[in-house]
């Protein structure tokens, strides 16, 4: 049975960073599980941060999918699975230590509900063929509340120390109560640099997994276009992903 | 019946002369299956059939003709699993033969008989065989398989994945043998096979069609085209739609 986890949070408050670390520890301490990093952030910020090129997306194949579906006579329920699950290794970049998929973005304006109702059907379909998946979810609280992340066995919750970036976090952890099946979940507070202030900001329960502070050497890889890979083992980032690894039990 | 014959016809043209081996069905020398779709990523594969620019395509012909499908065997033309080193073409037949009462002598039997096609072709998507794992389209005529590198050690054989497609097709009630053919030779005319691949695909989903009752107006109906094409369709067509 899979590990399933995923990060949520309000957007720019560096949930793709550390889901980006924890594809790389997951990597480096377990050689030979299957790792899987699923970007289901509209955002598309994952794949840079892992360094990965992506080819297709999740949309993308839904979107042929249907085309050809509604083109002629006599699709069936099964030969429409057969194409997503042929389809998926079009959208799926494998890496050594891991491997990539990216949900995109629907063309044009409109609703997201089908790409996620297709993001749950994959996340339900690959879970099996592999150890970890990570999901770095959506900013806000659409993915936890359309029941897309119900599987996840494990909640990471990512704030800075903004207001609105708790009230969010809140809000996905009293939702994902009801509506995730998941065993641990907490949060990390990010770019954090007064521990005071750290200790007095109002978690309402929400239990601690790690605090970071402002990385100066991340936001310098990032201006440089360097990847997750490149940064230093002593970086807050990767020691504050480390130890929200091992809270979590993983 | 004799929707497929024209097709069972054209590939034995495009096969006739070259070197093939076959090998006897032998139902205790199958390939074991996994409970489940088994995925392989790329760094637990030795290599890949039909991937990128290579061909890689499968059918499935059915037939009631007994002279088109003699006796259930595994064919193959071109390098066997245990020779092939960096992955190649790759192309599979199946040949049905299914007993003669299924295969809608009259109209009404149209509906069996597009259920019993489809149930065969859909074979292809449980074939979970171990260390073997087949990708296949349900859109188009597309098939790669990647195979483990344990697989290999373990003495994998197109003969033994044959044995155990011709496994499952017998299983299905209604068929009487199968014939399961394999090309990996280069110099094949792939192409040639692939049109007859999109034209069986074409046959069966047109099959799919009638049994859910396509409109008798041909100017608003979908197969039209392959309708008028092949023998045998129109007539289990109308003779169906005339007697629901």
């Amino acid at each position: 049975m899979a590990k399933i986890i995923a990060l949520a949070g309000k957007g720019g408050v560096g949930k793709t960073t550390v889901c980006s670390a924890f594809v790389r520890i997951l990597g480096e301490t377990r050689p030979d599980s299957r790792i899987l990093a699923i970007d289901a952030d509209p955002a598309v910020g994952l794949a840079t941060a892992l360094g990965v090129e992506v080819n297709e997306t999740l949309d993308d194949i839904r979107c042929e999918i249907i085309e050809k579906a509604e083109d002629g006579a006599g699709k069936e329920a099964l030969e429409l699975l057969g194409e997503a699950r042929y389809r998926i290794f079009d959208a799926l970049a494998e890496k050594e230590r891991f491997s990539f998929l990216a949900i995109g973005r629907p063309e044009g304006a409109g609703c997201y509900c089908s790409v996620n109702t297709y993001l749950k059907a994959v996340i339900e379909m690959v879970s099996r063929d592999f150890d970890y998946v990570v999901i770095d979810g959506e900013a806000g609280i659409e993915q936890i509340n359309r029941r897309v992340m119900e599987k996840v066995t494990h909640l990471v919750l990512v704030t800075d120390a903004s207001k609105k970036g708790l009230q969010v976090a809140r809000s996905i952890y009293e939702v994902a109560d009801r509506l995730v099946m998941y065993e641990k979940r907490g949060i990390i507070l990010n770019r954090i640099d007064d521990e005071e202030l750290a200790a007095t900001l109002p978690t309402d329960g929400m239990e601690i997994l790690s605090v970071i502070q402002s990385d100066p050497s991340h936001a310098r890889n990032d201006i440089l276009g360097k990847t997750i890979f490149e940064l230093e083992e002593t970086a807050p980032v990767y020691k504050g992903a480390k130890e929200a690894l091992e809270k979590i039990g993983i | 019946m004799k929707l497929y014959n024209r097709i069972f016809e054209r590939t034995e043209d495009l096969l006739r002369g070259r070197t093939s081996v076959s090998f006897p069905y032998e139902e205790d020398k199958t390939w074991p299956l996994s409970e489940d779709y088994e995925m392989i990523m790329r760094k637990d594969s030795r290599f890949e059939l039909g991937s990128g620019k290579r061909c890689g395509a499968a059918m499935t012909c059915v037939t009631d003709d007994e002279s088109y499908v003699n006796e259930d065997c595994t064919c193959l033309y071109g390098p066997d699993l245990p020779e092939i080193k960096d992955g190649t073409d790759y192309f599979r037949i199946s040949q049905i033969l299914i007993r003669k009462g299924e295969t809608g002598e009259s109209a009404n039997d149209a509906p069996g008989l597009c259920d019993l096609v489809r149930d065969i072709d859909f074979v292809r998507f449980h074939v979970y065989t171990k260390g073997f794992m087949i990708r296949t389209s349900g859109q188009s005529v597309r098939e790669q398989v990647r195979v483990s590198g344990e697989a290999l050690e373990k003495g994998i054989s197109f003969s033994r994945i044959g044995n155990t497609f011709i496994r499952m097709y017998r299983e299905k009630p209604g068929v009487e043998r199968a014939r399961v053919i394999f090309i990996t030779a280069e110099d094949t005319d792939f192409s040639a096979l692939e049109a007859e691949a999109v034209r069986a695909a074409d046959i069966r989903r047109s099959l799919s069609g009638i049994g859910k009752g396509l409109p008798r107006d041909c100017a608003a109906c979908s197969i039209k085209e392959i309708c008028s094409e092949v023998e045998g369709l129109k007539e289990l067509h109308f003779g169906y739609n005339a007697t629901s």
